[in-house]
């Protein structure tokens, strides 16, 4: 969204790329898509600072706390006095049926405060800190949106587990339009033999589902890679499928924008080829492309999702929002420990968030363009 | 300098096609402003492409020579021709308004050519954008250069177009009618652009146009081209006082 931002403080001059200021007033009337700016603002920014945000790491498990509750923070102690803040003992017991019970003893109590000394990390990869926005002391937790099967906080894994969910949207989206656009500009542009041979390519990768391509890219990635190497091989494997269908929709703006006499201006110029496609075809694409961009973000979260699923994606400890739905794959889970579902509702918002803005975008940038997308 | 010999274009169809240009030929000496007048369709634009072998696909060349500076230019490379292209010969289109992306500024657009043919640093470059749109008679070179296309007048996108046609310092410019969309004293005030530039850079100026009045004072030489022939050439002042040919004296009936 700084695009936009960026364009209203230069609204005095036409802007570039096809994007007029009138399109950002048009879209700033679009409150639904400028509250779920708002949401996606603030997700990213609390998966760019999840160590801090949240009260454990990732991987701090605790068997005891294998799938707690949400812990209730208590401001009254046993007499019915008013205290600090405090969560209370808990003690996990079986009951008759062997179905977890967590009995509470307000007796024992922990006091949630702000800056405590947590598990350590690096803030934004580089200082080395230990203090975190709350928390409480050991041996007490606090699970504010429960614990996973494992003990392990759920609302920290949701932080930590946006930084990939999220982050993969983008990179995914990053990489398949850049092959996308390139592509697409040069297939339309050089048309004849190279057109042919590179849509061709482009039928194979969209004539085999999408899954299915998604399954099979996965079964050739070796099985020993460490988190980081899983997680760059999803972000390929994803990027892979969505750069084929934008690239058939570039290159046919690329034909007609090719025949624009500022093209032959430029041939004429003696411009290379590939500027003449960066500068002089592919800018124009642009408010097509912006919104191709926002609409299928989510098609990346979500096949992260998928994938991670599945057990094919990101692995554990690691958390991400499709690895962590994992767990709720049983009935009976669901029912007892409804909170393990949360990262689906994140998902859900994520990807609501993204549509809605891309429907504002496309209908604010160019009335014309609204019949082009809708197919 | 530029010598065109025997070019025939066709337009090829199921059947045999149309001619586009027949047998076309002409000599273009140094320093020289060179007329091609001729009415629409008689393939006088065609001729400018063809030279930098810019011709769309759908057009046949059947035969001819083109040499520039005694080099074969149909015998060049791609990578030779596109070197050739703005560096050596520079062109000026008829819609300044298409010929310039809208999405661009003016001065970043002059300063592309520069940055493909010079080895200039990237504030030489801004200098010599600056010099150019002076050249071309923009006095305030500073805010035009900053602008988009859509916000210059006519004439200002016309001689900012020719300010990126001779950036690179070509030796030829070709000029296709460069003033059908400007009113009379804009043309006026071009064709005196045209002729200064011919002075100061010592170009030589292939000026395309239907508007035999307009050049009848500052071409050199004259070619009249009627349905894809040449129907009469010569000195102007030789054309304009003793008219050979019929469709000639008809265009000379125009402007008097």
């Amino acid at each position: 969204m700084t695009k936009e931002t960026k364009l209203s403080q230069e609204g005095h001059r036409p802007a570039g790329g096809g994007i007029s200021p009138s399109a950002f007033r048009n879209f700033r009337k679009k409150h639904a898509a400028v509250f779920c700016c708002v949401v996606l603002l603030l997700l990213y920014g609390s998966a760019l600072f999840a160590d801090f945000l949240s009260p454990y790491s990732y991987d701090n498990e605790d068997r005891n706390y294998s799938y707690c509750p949400p812990t209730r923070i208590y401001f009254t102690d046993d007499q019915g006095r008013i205290t600090a803040p405090f969560v209370p003992a808990v003690q996990l017991t079986f009951d008759q049926n062997h179905q977890r019970v967590y009995q509470s003893d307000r007796g024992q109590k922990y006091p949630v405060r702000f800056f405590v000394q947590g598990d350590s990390y690096k803030l934004l990869g580089l200082i080395p800190l230990k203090v975190r926005l709350f928390g409480v002391g050991s041996p007490g937790r606090l699970h504010i949106w429960g614990a996973d099967s494992r003990g392990r906080d759920i609302f920290s894994r949701i932080l930590y587990g946006a930084r990939v969910s999220l982050s993969i949207g983008l990179i995914g989206v990053l990489i398949s339009f850049s092959i996308g656009l390139l592509v697409g500009g040069i297939a339309g542009y050089f048309g004849g033999k190279i057109d042919n041979a590179l849509m061709r390519l482009c039928e194979m990768f969209m004539m085999v589902p999408g899954f299915y391509l998604m399954l099979a890219l996965r079964s050739a990635v070796p099985d020993d890679f460490n988190s980081f190497q899983v997680y760059l091989s999803v972000v390929i494997i994803l990027s892979f499928i969505g750069w084929a269908g934008l690239a058939r929709i570039i290159r046919g703006m690329s034909i007609s924008l090719r025949e624009r006499e500022y093209v032959l201006a430029a041939r004429a110029m003696g411009l290379s080829d590939l500027t003449i496609i960066r500068r002089h075809i592919l800018p124009h694409t642009l408010s097509y492309s912006l919104v191709a961009v926002m609409l299928s973000i989510p098609g990346y979260i979500l096949g992260e999702a998928a994938l991670s699923l599945i057990g094919l994606g990101i692995q554990d400890p690691v958390a991400s929002w499709g690895n962590m739905l994992s767990d709720a794959m049983g009935i009976v889970y669901i029912q007892f420990a409804p909170w393990i579902l949360l990262p689906g509702f994140f998902i859900f918002l994520t990807v609501i968030s993204f549509n809605v803005i891309g429907d504002a975008l496309r209908d604010s940038l160019d009335p014309l363009l609204r019949m082009e997308v809708k197919e | 300098m530029l010598a065109i010999q025997n070019l025939s274009i066709r337009i090829p169809d199921e059947n045999s096609g149309r001619l586009l240009l027949d047998h076309v030929g002409f000599d273009i000496q140094k320093e020289e402003i060179f007329s091609l007048v001729g009415g629409s369709g008689s393939g006088k634009t065609t001729i400018g492409l063809a030279v930098l072998r810019l011709l769309s696909e759908a057009l046949k060349m059947e035969s001819g020579v083109i040499k520039f500076e005694g080099q074969d230019l149909l015998g060049f490379s791609k990578e030779r021709m596109r070197a050739l292209r703005g560096k050596e010969i520079g062109m000026v289109f008829q819609e300044p308004l298409h010929a310039f992306n809208p999405l661009f500024r003016v001065g970043a657009q002059i300063d592309e050519v520069l940055r493909f043919h010079t080895a200039l640093s990237r504030k030489d470059r801004q200098e010599r954008v600056i010099d150019l749109l002076r050249q071309v008679g923009i006095p305030d070179a500073l805010r035009v250069e900053c602008l988009y296309p859509h916000q210059l007048s006519g004439g200002m996108r016309q001689r900012a177009m020719i300010a990126q046609a001779i950036a690179a310092s070509p030796k030829l410019l070709i000029a296709d009618e460069p003033t059908s969309n400007l009113d009379v004293t804009l043309q006026a005030k071009i064709m005196d652009l045209f002729r200064k530039l011919k002075s100061e850079l010592k170009i030589s100026i292939l000026l395309i146009t239907h508007d035999l009045g307009l050049v009848k004072h500052l071409a050199d030489k004259i070619a009249v081209l009627y349905e894809g022939k040449i129907v009469e050439s010569g000195k102007i002042q030789e054309v304009m006082e003793h008219p050979k040919n019929d469709f000639t004296k008809l265009l000379l009936r125009t402007i008097t």
